[in-house]
């Protein structure tokens, strides 16, 4: 027969063998986990800079057309991984159609032919007649077995039974999660995005920050009401807490307390509570002590938000806080700028307004409360600029996620019933020789056969003492 | 605190029983082998009482949370494992000469822990990341894979003495078919065990983090030892590979293991570095 296949034939099989061999699992299985290690040691997505401090740029441009430096998502390391996902394909094909056969072709009957192919098998003699072994039989075999099966052919009495039947169907469902898992993975990166933003209390965004530094629009609001960090008594934090609220069409739709490990989900969007920190450009309440110049009173204390402006009784005067620089200087034409988010020089801009008019406009300086450039008849003394939190977010969307959650849960049931579960049966024939039955059992598991041996023996003994 | 002078002392239990399984290893008798069992039993029992004494104590301190939240607690507990799978294993297979390669792996990883200063016995507060009841699920399944294949790596050194070493003198140890029957059962609970693991472990970052894999070590050195005791099942379904291949491919698998449970910890950098 063999000499008979034709060229093509031939070599078509070949290739069909080689996408469906254990041998190529194996190496792909293997190489997969030889340049995974790769990655762990060549540190992944730095930036041009970084990774010229340590090579040059002749090996760094060597290494980046490699692809090394985003290993995991280089075009070779996913061919690998598809290639595995044929490969496994292949044989799950292969092998679920010869299971499948062996699960529907199950003979209830214990035939010669099957007794020859079968290794554990054993004979009994008994005196009893089948009316009497009938019910006992089936009360042992219920034991170990559900539901044993009776069937009669030509006066012989046949009882097969069997369990974990479909474990055998174990390696397929492990081997199609493998493919579901990196099928939600490819949603993932394809319909999914991941993305920053930092919401100062009380603000509100519509925007996040995405890896490649564009912004996205969410469509709808989140407003940061309020940002709590708790602390243990050793001082090590406890809780990072932000409450968030959510505006959609301009409506208020839901507030939710986040909280590391507790996220806020909305129409596919995911809030992670990720990090905060000051808002640099940004300022709490402000305390302003105001007394008059050269006097010895210690004035009056007011507390105002920037942008806001206050009355001092009396006087009709109206002090708008209408600019604050954290590191005020004069360039070199003598205009005020700011030159960095730090508190080098924090500095307020105070317009001072009789009336609607305009009366003057000035700059105060926390650092230097005694400096001159304050004009008119009042000093201002800032006592105290209080600080704005953010809160840091990372917000996700990612529409395969049950998807791999899906493969997953396959993935363990499969396993598990491959390693934990081994198909076990157990045919018994009896045929009445004048007073004697003539018993003949064989069994059979697909795993673990030195334990079914066990339980096939105990079986043997209790039918022996029927 | 209490749980901690128990454990110093579980630990020279653990020296104790393996000096008794090493005694019966050499002369063979049945009372020496009962003993060390018993003597075994009765540090995993000291050690479960102490596991049990931190997580109370914990409490006491007012941030009550199961002691498996740091690199000490965690190689308690590993050590906690292996001595119960082990026990297990010798309960089923009823060899005892194995004990005396497993328990010493488990005093070792106490005594690094109990007489070295370099792990932190104190009880500390959880950081918020860590206050997840996946917390509980990720390590324990990942701690039973890690202590299955301790286990499958001291019976393949024995099985590589056996046939390799002391080929003359058999007898000693025991058959070569147990051993590797032993070696595959091991692995068949690690296998399982580990991919809950990653699937806990996965599903505990998606909670915090938002993402569920990101490339980390840790997470990549988890999945390279998944890639490799998967490659190890299949060479040994279709090929066949038992006995001395497969025994070499145990201890390089358990290799892959320590490098991701201690190696990325302290040579690495990424974002699993509580333990």
């Amino acid at each position: 027969m063999k000499h008979n296949k034709g060229k093509t034939e031939g070599s078509k099989k070949r290739k069909n063998d080689f996408l469906t061999s254990l041998k190529l699992t194996i190496a792909l299985l293997l190489l997969l986990a030889a340049v995974s290690i790769i990655g762990t040691l060549l540190p992944q997505n730095l930036t041009e800079g970084e990774y010229l401090r340590h090579y040059d740029t002749a090996s760094y441009n060597m290494l980046k057309t490699l692809g090394v430096f985003d290993l995991y998502h280089s075009w070779w390391f996913i061919l690998l991984l598809f290639l595995l996902c044929i490969n496994l394909l292949a044989c799950s094909i292969k092998n679920v159609s010869r299971t499948l056969k062996i699960l529907t072709q199950v003979n209830p009957l214990l035939t010669d032919d099957q007794i020859k192919n079968l290794t554990l098998k054993t004979r009994i003699d008994k005196k009893i007649s089948l009316n009497d072994a009938r019910e006992k039989i089936v009360r042992i075999l219920k034991k170990d077995f559900p539901s044993p099966q009776e069937n009669s052919e030509n006066g012989i009495r046949h009882f097969f039974c069997e369990k974990a039947r479909y474990s055998r169907l174990g390696f397929f469902i492990t081997h199609i999660s493998v493919l579901i898992i990196l099928i939600g993975g490819l949603m993932g990166t394809f319909w999914g995005l991941k993305g920053n933003v930092e919401i100062p209390e009380g603000a509100s965004i519509h925007q996040v920050r995405l890896p490649n530094g564009l912004m996205f629009d969410l469509g709808f609001m989140v407003r940061c009401d309020d940002f709590n960090v708790a602390y243990y008594p050793n001082g090590a934090p406890k809780d990072y807490k932000s409450s968030l609220t959510i505006f959609d069409d301009g409506k208020e739709v839901l507030t939710k307390i986040i909280e590391v490990n507790h996220p806020l989900k909305y129409k596919g969007f995911a809030f992670y509570q990720e990090s905060f920190g000051e808002a640099a450009d940004q300022r709490g309440e402000i305390t302003l002590r105001v007394r008059k110049k050269r006097s010895k009173e210690p004035g009056r204390e007011f507390h105002v938000n920037l942008g806001e402006s206050f009355t001092l009784p009396t006087t009709g005067l109206r002090i708008k806080v209408n600019r604050f620089f954290p590191d005020f200087i004069l360039d070199e034409n003598g205009t005020v700028m700011n030159r960095s988010f730090a508190l080098h020089n924090p500095a307020l801009e105070l317009l001072i307004f009789k009336g609607d008019e305009l009366q003057t406009q000035t700059w105060v300086f926390q650092k230097f409360p005694d400096f001159h450039g304050s004009k008119g008849e009042y000093q201002f003394l800032i006592q105290d600029i209080g600080t704005k939190v953010y809160t840091g977010l990372q917000v996700t969307k990612d529409p395969g996620v049950n998807v791999v959650w899906a493969g997953c849960i396959l993935m363990i049931l499969g396993i598990l019933s491959t390693f934990f579960f081994s198909h076990q049966q157990v045919w018994i024939r009896t045929k009445t020789v004048g007073n004697n039955l003539e018993l003949v059992m064989a069994g059979t598991a697909r795993k673990n056969r030195i334990g079914f041996e066990k339980v096939f023996e105990r079986l043997k003994a209790e039918i022996e003492n029927i | 605190m209490v749980s901690s002078r128990i454990l110093s002392v579980v630990t020279f239990v653990y020296l104790l029983s393996t000096f008794l399984y090493i005694c019966y290893l050499a002369f063979r008798s049945k009372v020496i082998g009962n003993l060390a069992t018993m003597v075994t039993l009765s540090g995993l029992i000291g050690q479960i009482a102490a596991f049990i004494l931190r997580w109370k104590e914990s409490y006491a301190l007012g941030y009550g949370h199961i002691p498996l939240s740091n690199q000490f607690e965690s190689m308690v507990f590993f050590a906690l494992v292996i001595i119960f799978i082990y026990l297990v294993i010798e309960y089923k297979v009823k060899i005892k000469t194995l004990g005396a390669f497993v328990t010493p792996v488990a005093s070792i990883l106490l005594a690094l822990t109990t007489l070295t200063d370099s792990f932190s016995n104190e009880i500390q507060p959880l950081v918020p990341a860590l206050q997840s009841n996946w917390l509980t699920y990720h390590v324990i399944t990942c701690f039973i894979g890690y202590a299955a294949f301790a286990v499958s790596f001291g019976v393949s050194i024995i099985y590589l003495i056996a046939t390799v070493a002391l080929k003359e003198r058999q007898g000693i140890l025991p058959d070569e078919g147990v051993l590797d029957d032993v070696n595959y059962k091991a692995i068949a609970i690690g296998f399982p065990m580990l991919t809950i693991g990653i699937i806990t472990g996965a599903a505990w970052a998606n909670y915090a983090w938002g993402s569920y894999w990101s490339w980390d070590p840790k997470e990549t050195w988890s999945l390279i030892t998944w890639f490799f005791y998967a490659a190890f099942l299949h060479a040994r379904y279709t090929h066949g590979w038992r006995g001395k291949k497969a025994a070499i491919l145990s201890i390089v698998g358990f290799v892959a293991v320590i490098f991701t449970y201690f190696g990325v910890n302290y040579l690495l950098t990424g974002l699993h570095s509580y333990a």
